[in-house]
């Protein structure tokens, strides 16, 4: 795995701007984000990036469209350690440890709790 | 803390004051949990005096452990920082680290132990060739598993916490059936955590080291193996579950049946079945004994004169009072030791008679023993959370105290006792005032 020294700056870039990063590939996820109201929630500058939606900003949310290629290169960086409690990757595919989707699943969780707690 | 960390926070401590970086300095612990009064603990031994535990934790901050009082993080920012040291004992040493310094602390942070192998908070070359390596060697060690247990699937239970292993193995059938798993092998970190799940009956186990262990979760993230799970509620770092308690208070073993394995609600546990007959029959009265247990990992410690109360009050009845240990663990004062395997611990304090500790996964290994259970609880919050360590780990069936340390002076016990006074008029946890 190589990471290119130009993603790596725009990385830096985007942790020391925003308060959180979040990686997603699941669109039914960013969609909940975008009509969220934000601010009843968080009052952080939030990125989202993925390969799946369109760029813009709603409240103080920016979604930023990436590439596949990049996509897989911050995905293989997340995984290889904890760079930063900012940036998270969240991914609705069952994976190999706990998930809060599941709490929603279960109905522990409102959709509007997830999102909460996914935030805060 | 186990006890490889103490040696790791003493042995630290000690190159520190040999370095003279303590001397005349202003003392700080970041993050109140057990480690940092086991620090704190040290320190007052060792003449020093900690100025404050600092905390992000509104729910702690205001209150006091050995009349350290406990307050968060700007309090100290207008104080001259090239006289002060903050210690961290703490698994999130990174992000504190990062905290401080974004608030524009610039005096010393020393890390004192290094519980958090995962996190580095830099993505400097030399930084992400370092992982890459410590990646490596975790495939190496994926690999050595899967040629001893060829075509299993590998449930790792990643930290050395019996409670956290005993839910983990409690909703396992459940796991392993959802997903129509045959053939598994459990890892564990320490043989005690093995021990539990031999108490399920769960027959292939292996053993690793903690740093061992890490290395093998970062290579089960890293490849998404499919055959690997990593049944824990909040590691490794992409495990997100502990935000639920952001929102709401959600128990710890609904955590671990809905949270780790996607279980229902109602999903009924599994209870461990396999136990050894407890052999010291004859030096222990048969229903006139009582166990303690006052050490654990997850939770502080409650004061020394609790104990000694407890022990008088049951002595002066005419019990005996033993005090459970395992490796350096010490009796308390004026108790015989107990030391006995996991698997005879159900055993002996049912012919004991009555059992009575501090919240740890000990209380969870026994949870179903049949004598008086009481459980006790230090009033704070569990971890980062706004919820009182009482409902978190609350335990059904047993009787589950709060223990209310003030000190004589305290001009907050009033209020501290009302809200005590709420939760007990609804019949839910007993509570002990202790000044």
């Amino acid at each position: 795995m190589r990471c290119c020294k130009k993603m790596l700056r725009a990385l830096e870039r985007d942790l020391n701007c925003y308060d959180r990063v979040l990686l997603s590939e699941t669109p039914a996820l960013i969609s909940v984000i975008g009509q969220l109201k934000l601010s009843e929630v968080s009052d952080e500058k939030l990125l989202v990036l993925s390969p799946n939606i369109c760029q813009g900003q709603s409240q103080n949310i920016t979604f930023r469209q990436i590439s596949r290629e990049e996509t897989c290169q911050l995905t293989k960086l997340y995984f290889t350690y904890e760079f930063s409690d900012q940036f998270h990757f969240i991914s609705r595919n069952d994976g190999n440890y706990a998930s809060l989707y599941y709490m929603a699943d279960a109905g522990i969780l409102s959709p509007e709790e997830f999102v909460a707690a996914l935030l805060s | 803390m186990d006890q490889l960390h103490y040696n790791e926070m003493q042995q630290n401590l000690e190159v520190l004051l040999a370095t003279g970086a303590v001397s005349e300095k202003e003392i700080y612990i970041f993050g109140h949990c057990n480690a940092s009064e086991e620090l704190a603990d040290l320190l007052m031994c060792k003449g020093y005096r900690v100025c404050a535990i600092l905390d992000n934790n509104p729910g702690k901050q205001g209150s006091y452990y050995k009349r350290i009082p406990i307050i968060g993080p700007r309090e100290i920012l207008d104080r001259d920082m090239k006289r002060m040291l903050i210690c961290v004992v703490s698994r999130a040493y990174e992000a504190m680290a990062q905290q401080m310094r974004q608030m524009g602390y610039s005096g010393r942070l020393e890390k004192l132990v290094d519980y958090n192998t995962f996190a580095e908070y830099s993505l400097a070359p030399e930084t992400i060739s370092r992982k890459r390596e410590r990646l490596k060697r975790g495939m190496e060690i994926l690999e050595r598993i899967r040629r001893k247990y060829n075509c299993y699937f590998y449930l790792l239970c990643p930290f050395s916490a019996l409670g956290d292993v005993y839910y983990a193995m409690a909703y396992l059938p459940g796991f392993l059936k959802k997903n129509s798993i045959k053939n598994y092998a459990v890892i564990t970190v320490g043989k005690g955590c093995s021990d539990i799940a031999a108490m399920f009956g769960y027959a292939d186990r292996e053993i690793l080291s903690q740093n061992d262990m890490d290395e093998l979760v970062q290579a089960v993230l890293f490849t998404r193996a499919k055959d690997a799970f990593i049944a824990h509620h909040d590691r490794p770092y992409a495990n997100l579950l502990m935000r639920a308690l952001k929102v709401k208070l959600i128990p710890f073993e609904v955590l671990y049946r809905c949270g780790v394995y996607g279980l229902e609600k109602n999903f009924a546990p599994y209870h461990p079945t396999i136990f050894q007959h407890f052999s010291g029959y004859d030096s222990m009265e048969k229903g006139n004994t009582v166990v303690l247990s006052p050490y654990a990992k997850s939770v502080a410690g409650i004061g020394d004169q609790v104990w000694r109360e407890i022990i008088s009050y049951f002595q002066r009845k005419g019990a005996q009072v033993y005090t459970n240990v395992s490796g350096e663990e010490e009796p308390l004062p004026g108790t015989f030791p107990l030391r006995v395997s996991l698997l005879e611990l159900q055993s002996a304090v049912e012919w004991a008679g009555t059992f009575i500790g501090l919240r740890s996964g000990l209380c969870d290994v026994i949870k179903e023993a049949h004598c008086r259970k009481v459980v006790l609880f230090p009033d704070c919050c569990y971890s980062d959370t706004r919820w009182k360590v009482a409902d978190f780990f609350h335990l059904e069936g047993w009787e589950n105290i709060v223990v209310y340390e003030t000190m004589a002076d305290d001009a907050s016990d009033d209020r501290h006792r009302n809200s005590m006074e709420e939760r007990n008029a609804e019949g839910r946890v007993g509570v002990i005032y202790v000044k």
